[in-house]
Formats: structure tokens, C-alpha cells, sequence
């Protein structure tokens, strides 16, 4: 069965990103989702199917369905899990809508990730335990950050990657989200600002790593045909594909370097027919600033190895050869655990996208990656009209 | 009482840390193909067979990656950053990894860097596998 663009996004949403946004998850779920049927010139009448992903971090789905009164309801799923799996719960609301269980799905995701759960942390209080962490907590392992601060360090060991060459992923994410209003940072950063920076675990300073973030966005699917009598331009879902990686301790040639976005690249593509040369726009999962380096390389929009080099000379910003996250990612817009990246690709491809817009962006990547190298990761190739 | 960052073995992993005490370090070793696997799992990854027994490892291997971990992500790591957690490959098998620490400075560290197994016994009455110089 091919469902290429048969299945669309009809309407966005967002509440205010903030450090402290003084609502309950329920609450900013609600914000979210009302924002983005309003959005797709949809009532809450029309939704039938609801989904999201949480980590014991967001208020139970029932209860955001009994807030919003969604009485409609024919189909549902609520995913444990975090950083690989925006992509892929939006995928599973096309799914739903292309086998008819439902016709307009909200996907959301909603956290207090600043004032309420933490990411990181102990590793006690990590609400999805893997097996690996009893061999690696005892020695002080704990946050994502080092994790990949083990594979930065190995793509410096292996390829001649520079500080500079990360920071360029900071600075140019920066000077993205100068021009995005929902940005929780706008001030403009150079390399000297990143290099001052402080060590979280080396070779990572601050400006390598997301913002912990509160807030909420949401978006709706459905029927490409139906997404055509609505009041937004048509942005239709391509391909989609998921991926899981080895453990922490298995990847058997002891390679950080490469992550199961490379998994998920292959069957995006092969899916699709298409390739990184017909991406306009790319919001890359951007944990912490390897983590887009990584990415370019399993995506291909590089070679292995010279994804630093591909930064520094301004191929990932605006009018560079494959602009990377235009809203300023989780470095600079806030981290709403991929669902932001997911709305920012459709506002790009509507042409909506203000002073940050990709000019004539017609195809769009947007991915997710785990919080350790090696885990859940999922993808959307999503297409506006010409 | 106990570190909520100490070892909290389970029977499929008691062994190991029963053995660090003793001064050893250990993996499975499947009955079928061979194959060590570190962390003890069910079943082999190469061959599939659920067979296996825990055995001693040289302690000796190459480090592969290093953070120095400045930020202190747990109340009780206040007071020990900064601290290098290294990524090890142990000499018995190529992709055959451990985490540890080390007093090695991190000037020193390089990618292939032989280093050996060290035992440090805490105040939470487990050992860890530490990491130091080869030499």
C-alpha cells in the first residue's frame, strides 16, 4: 500500500516557551491542542483520534481528553518514551487516518521540562530505566550530555573535528531563532561566546546543549483530500521511518560516531525515491550540537567525517545549501522533545516562516534522535505545495 | 546507607560486582559460539543460544572515548566534579565495552590509550572497575 502524501497536516499550535510557565501539563496540552485545531479552522467536534508521547512527564492522556471534552474519539495512542519518537507518533496518526480508525488526529507533546521533570538527573528518577545504566551510573554516567560528549570526542579523535566546528552549530542555530518570535533565546552569539562557555562534560560546553524547556505544541493530521478543503496550504506526509540502535555497550565496532539515524535514513529514502539533494529544509534533532553532525552524515547531506568542516562554511544556514533547523532548535527556540521541530518544518513549508524562511522550501526532513546514541530514532519527510 | 548511584545488582548481574570485590573483572562468556558479553544479557547476540557462564577478563584494554563531567548531575556528585568517565574496549574482543573511571589526567588521554583495570572500593560496600595506565 503506498500512502505517500496521502495523509496531511492540517493545522500547528503552541503555547508560550518558557522557563517557568506556571501551568500544569494538562493545561498546556489543552493550549496547544486548541491552538492548533483553531489552526487547521477545525472545533474540537472534528477530532476523533489523539496522540502523544510523554516520560512520566505530562498529565495522563484521559485526562487531557476529558479536559478538552473530545467526546469523538475513535482511536488513541499514548507512547512511552522520549527523544526518538515525535516523528514517528505523528506517523502513527497518519497510519490511523489512512486505515480509516480515525480522520483528524491531534498529536501533542507537553512538558514542564525546566520546572518539572528534569532530563538527565540522577538516573534513579529516569523514568525508562534501560539494563546498561547499572554499568554506567555507578561511575557518575548518567545525563544524555555525556553520552554524547563520548561520541563528540570520538568524531574529534577520528575526523580532526574542532570546538569551532560545534560551535558553529550553536552560532548559526543562534542567528536563527533571532528571527523566530517563540525563541527563548534571541541574542545573537559569536565563537568567542560559545568558547567562553562553561564545561557540562567535556568536550560540551553550555551552548552544546538544549534548553530545558516548559511548554507545549500540537499539530493536527489528516486525509490529504480533506486537508484540502481546509484553510491552511496543504502539507502533505511523504515518508516516514523508525529505527533503534544497538544498546550503549553493543554497537559492535565501538562506533559513537554514527547513530540509528543512518537506519532510519536508509528507509526514508528507499520509501520515498528521494535523497538528501531534495531536502530544501532540515530540523534535525538537536539534543546537543553533535548530535546535528552526526545527523548530517547519517542523513548524507555529507560525507562521513566532514560534517564539522560542513557547518563552519555556512552549508546548514539560512542561504546555505541545506538550511538546519531554522527556528533555532532545542539550542536556542526550547525543547518541546521534537514536536516543535515537526510544526517548524510545516511553517516552512506553508511559507510562513517570516524572516527565517527557506525561500520556495518544498520538501522538508524533520527527525528525532535518542537520548543515548544508540536507541529510538524516527523521521518525517513531509512536502508543500509548489 | 546506600548511594542511590551505587550498584544495584539483579541476579543477572550480582555476579559481576560480586567479583570486583574480589578483585576480578568478569563477563558472560556464551557456551555456544564463545562470545564474551558485557552487560550480562539473555542470550547471545551473535549465535542466539541462551547458554553461558561468567569468566575472568585480563582487566586489560584501549580506551575509546573520555568526558570530563564538570556539571554535577546528582546531589551526591557535588563534591566530585570535575571526574573522567572513560569508554573502554577490553583486549578479549573487539566492541567489548566498559565504563569507569580514572585518575588519569585528562592531558594524558589519547584514542588507544592501553590502560588496565583497577579496583576502588567505595563506602557503599561496592567496588568499581576503575581504569589507570597500563604501565
Amino acid at each position: 500500500m503506498n500512502l505517500r502524501d496521502t495523509t496531511a497536516i492540517a493545522g500547528i499550535g503552541y503555547t508560550e516557551l518558557s522557563k517557568d510557565s506556571g501551568r500544569s501539563t494538562r493545561t498546556l496540552a489543552c493550549q496547544a491542542i486548541r491552538s492548533a485545531i483553531a489552526d487547521a479552522g477545525l472545533t474540537v467536534a472534528d477530532i476523533d483520534g489523539i496522540a502523544t508521547h510523554q516520560v512520566n512527564d505530562c498529565a495522563p492522556l484521559g485526562d487531557v481528553v476529558a479536559e478538552l471534552g473530545l467526546r469523538n474519539l475513535t482511536w488513541f495512542a499514548e507512547e512511552l518514551g522520549g527523544g526518538g519518537k515525535a516523528p514517528a507518533v505523528v506517523a502513527q496518526a497518519a497510519l490511523a487516518v489512512a486505515a480509516g480508525a480515525a480522520r483528524c488526529v491531534v498529536v501533542f507533546r507537553a512538558l514542564n521540562g525546566r520546572t518539572g521533570l528534569r532530563m538527565g538527573g540522577s538516573g534513579v528518577d529516569r523514568p525508562i530505566r534501560s539494563a546498561d545504566l547499572e554499568f554506567q551510573r555507578p561511575y557518575g554516567m548518567i545525563a544524555p550530555a555525556q553520552n554524547y560528549a563520548l561520541g563528540a570526542r570520538m568524531h574529534m579523535n577520528r575526523y580532526g573535528t574542532t570546538a569551532e566546528q560545534l560551535g558553529a552549530v550553536a552560532v548559526t542555530q543562534r542567528a536563527h531563532a533571532v528571527h523566530n518570535p517563540r525563541a527563548l533565546m534571541r541574542t545573537p552569539i559569536d565563537l568567542d561566546d560559545y568558547l567562553g562557555s562553561r564545561w557540562i562534560t567535556e568536550p560540551l560546553r553550555l551552548l552544546d546543549c538544549c534548553l530545558e524547556t516548559d511548554g507545549a505544541c500540537a499539530l493536527v493530521v489528516t486525509s490529504a483530500d480533506r486537508a484540502a478543503d481546509l484553510r491552511r496550504p496543504v502539507v502533505t506526509l511523504t515518508g516516514w521511518a523508525w529505527g533503534i540502535g544497538m544498546n550503549d555497550f553493543s554497537n559492535s565496532d565501538a562506533d559513537l560516531t554514527t547513530t540509528p539515524a543512518r537506519l532510519v535514513a536508509r528507509q526514508l529514502f528507499e520509501r520515498t525515491g528521494l535523497g538528501p539533494t531534495d531536502i530544501d529544509v532540515a530540523e534535525l534533532y538537536d539534543a546537543f550540537s553533535i548530535s546535528v553532525l552526526l545527523q548530517l552524515e547519517d542523513y548524507g547531506f555529507c560525507q562521513r567525517g566532514e560534517a564539522g568542516p560542513f557547518v563552519a562554511s555556512g552549508a546548514t544556514g539560512l542561504g546555505g545549501s541545506i538550511p538546519v533547523n531554522t527556528h533555532g532548535g532545542f539550542l536556542s527556540e526550547g525543547y518541546i522533545h521534537g514536536l516543535n521541530h515537526v510544526c517548524e518544518a510545516v511553517a516552512q513549508l506553508r511559507g510562513e516562516a517570516g524572516e527565517r524562511q527557506v525561500p520556495a522550501a518544498r520538501v522538508a526532513l524533520s527527525t528525532a534522535q535518542p537520548g543515548y546514541i544508540n536507541g529510538v530514532s524516527s523521521a518525517l519527510l513531509l512536502t508543500g505545495q509548489p | 546507607m546506600t548511594s542511590p548511584l551505587g550498584p544495584a545488582p539483579g541476579p543477572e548481574t550480582r555476579e559481576f560486582w560480586t567479583a570486583a570485590r574480589e578483585g576480578r573483572v568478569t563477563a558472560q562468556r556464551c557456551a555456544g559460539c564463545g562470545a564474551f558479553r558485557f552487560p550480562p544479557g539473555p542470550v547471545c547476540r551473535r549465535c542466539g543460544s541462551d547458554g553461558v557462564a561468567w569468566v575472568g577478563l585480563s582487566g586489560a584494554g584501549k580506551v575509546v572515548s573520555w568526558t570530563v563531567t564538570h556539571q554535577p548531575y546528582h546531589p551526591d556528585l557535588v563534591d566530585a566534579v570535575p571526574y573522567t568517565v572513560l569508554l573502554v574496549e577490553l583486549a578479549e574482543q573487539p566492541g567489548l565495552l566498559m565504563y569507569g573511571n580514572t585518575d588519569i589526567p585528562a592531558a594524558e588521554l589519547r584514542d588507544r590509550l592501553p590502560v588496565r583495570a583497577v579496583f576502588r572500593a567505595h563506602p557503599d560496600g561496592w567496588t568499581r572497575v576503575d581504569w589507570a595506565h597500563a604501565w
